[in-house]
């Protein structure tokens, strides 16, 4: 990965509001142990990625957003590609910052992926 | 003649300051109503070889709002009798319709049935319909208080054995269908219940522009206020009367949690808690009570853990309100985007305190956008 590769993020459907998403899908929820989960775009296209993501039970997703690898490491938030459990997996590391630091960064996130776009919306509105 | 008779007491917020809204004046007509039929029903009662009610039974008779005290809405509602001297009987069947009015609330808030017969208790139908979540009429009797809630109306209008009833309410809706041959409409809620309304040319024009949305598949609402009929399981059966017809913000606060009162436990890929339906309403109406109407309306989104966090963009800056709906406690954090400034607060929502601190600082990151434009000299 390269300080520009895209890590793709899927977006939940009730993070999304008249096609605005929320800061909370740029940070890790309390199952997440501090890992935000994203997929290496320069391995899988989002489609691609978002057609995975969605074909597993429980999964739903509105489509993909992404950051680069640069605003994460401006965030000084880690990226791990740890290929786990499936090889583009990759992970955004919020360990031991505070709870006010970890929405601090994932407001700075959503911000960069919103001036981005949607890189891959589902056909229905959201 | 003139006779001090009843000193109701409203509480909630809409009776701050002394201040009664007039649309809740109709309640103490239809309370007139059932004062003289109860009063009749005491007649009757008290005399009961009498085949007929005296004919001027009620006549010259007239319940009056004759003060409105200072501090809090306290009503003065004085009997008024044409005449010098009253028929001292009548007045006394006045005096024990007043005592078997506030005798029934105090029953129904006990849970009790009470004496009056359901044709009486019917009335209620009307008196109290205009009264909101949290608000409250109380009436002196001895040893305290009754008091009727819109809790205690319900529970009186099951006592009254009635199919069905009324109360004003407001649905947020789309129009679907309009029948001007008929002079009526269709309306379908968020969950997909369709009712009938009837046409006026009063808001006919906000009614075809909304039809015209949804027939553009535009998912754009209307907010409808009025009279609606409901029955027993209270569940709505029509819309009785149209009052207005207003187009909802496309991030109406209530419509948006209305929708996400639809999730149900492991919404979020199989975790993530549901945000109860009944904070959502507190949430609803806490919001068109405290909120600043002046500031511009959040983006809002449930939370993993069951709250709820509402969003602003305001200029450089991004603000979030992380809400705690068990606890009534908000989150507050504003970040500037461009120079990492930062403000945390910890709001109590549960009162008018935290949401005062909310728009305050709402205002000021508004303010900081005018500030900052170049002057046009």
């Amino acid at each position: 990965m390269n300080p520009e590769t895209l890590l793709l993020r899927q977006i939940h459907p009730s993070f999304v509001q008249l096609g605005r998403p929320t800061s909370q899908a740029f940070r890790p929820t309390p199952k997440d142990e501090s890992l935000l989960s994203v997929d290496d775009g320069s391995k899988i296209q989002p489609r691609a990625s978002w057609e995975r993501f969605t074909s597993a039970t429980d999964s739903r997703s509105a489509g993909v957003m992404a950051v680069t690898c640069a605003e994460c490491e401006e965030q000084e938030l880690p990226v791990t590609a740890d290929g786990t459990p499936y090889p583009e997996h990759c992970s955004i590391d919020f360990s031991d910052l505070t709870e006010s630091l970890v929405k601090k960064k994932a407001k700075v996130l959503v911000g960069h992926a919103v001036r981005r776009d949607w890189l891959f919306r589902e056909i229905q509105q959201v | 003649m003139e006779q001090e008779f009843l000193k109701p007491k409203l509480k909630g917020e809409r009776f701050q300051g002394a201040t009664v809204p007039l649309e809740l004046l109709k309640d103490f007509a239809a309370l007139q109503e059932m004062l003289v039929e109860v009063a009749k029903w005491e007649f009757r009662k008290n005399h009961p070889n009498r085949v007929r009610i005296p004919r001027n039974f009620a006549e010259g008779v007239d319940l009056r709002l004759t003060s409105l005290d200072e501090g809090c809405a306290i009503l003065t509602i004085s009997l008024v009798f044409a005449s010098l001297f009253p028929t001292s009987s009548n007045l006394t069947h006045f005096e024990q319709a007043r005592t078997d009015i506030v005798e029934a609330i105090a029953s129904a808030e006990q849970g009790v049935k009470p004496r009056l017969p359901p044709s009486l208790l019917n009335y209620f139908d009307r008196f109290g319909r205009g009264l909101r979540a949290g608000e409250s009429i109380s009436f002196e009797r001895e040893g305290g208080y009754a008091t009727l809630t819109p809790d205690t109306r319900n529970q009186l209008m099951r006592y009254a054995q009635v199919e069905e009833w009324t109360e004003e309410d407001s649905l947020r809706v789309r129009i679907s269908e309009v029948d001007k041959r008929h002079n009526s409409f269709e309306m379908e809620l968020n969950d997909g219940t369709k009712l009938r309304g009837g046409l006026s040319d009063l808001y006919q024009d906000a009614i075809l522009e909304a039809l015209g949305n949804y027939k553009k598949g535009r998912n754009e609402y209307v907010l409808i206020q009025g009279i609606v009929r409901k029955d027993r399981e209270n569940r709505l059966k029509s819309f009785e009367s149209v009052e207005h017809v207003t187009p909802l913000d496309s991030l109406d606060i209530a419509l948006r949690l209305e929708e996400l009162a639809k999730l149900s436990d492991g919404w979020l890929n199989g975790a993530g808690r549901a945000p109860a339906k009944e904070r959502l309403d507190w949430l609803a109406n806490a919001f068109d009570l405290f909120f600043d109407s002046d500031m511009p309306l959040p983006y809002l989104y449930p939370t993993a853990e069951g709250g709820i966090q509402a969003e602003w963009g305001q200029n450089d800056w991004a603000v979030s309100l992380e809400i705690d709906l068990e606890g009534q406690w908000g989150e507050y954090q504003a970040l500037n985007l461009k120079d990492n400034a930062c403000t945390e607060l910890k709001l109590p929502l549960g009162d008018r305190t935290g949401w005062n601190q909310l728009n305050e600082e709402l205002r000021r990151l508004d303010m900081q956008k005018v500030e900052e434009q170049p002057s046009e000299s």
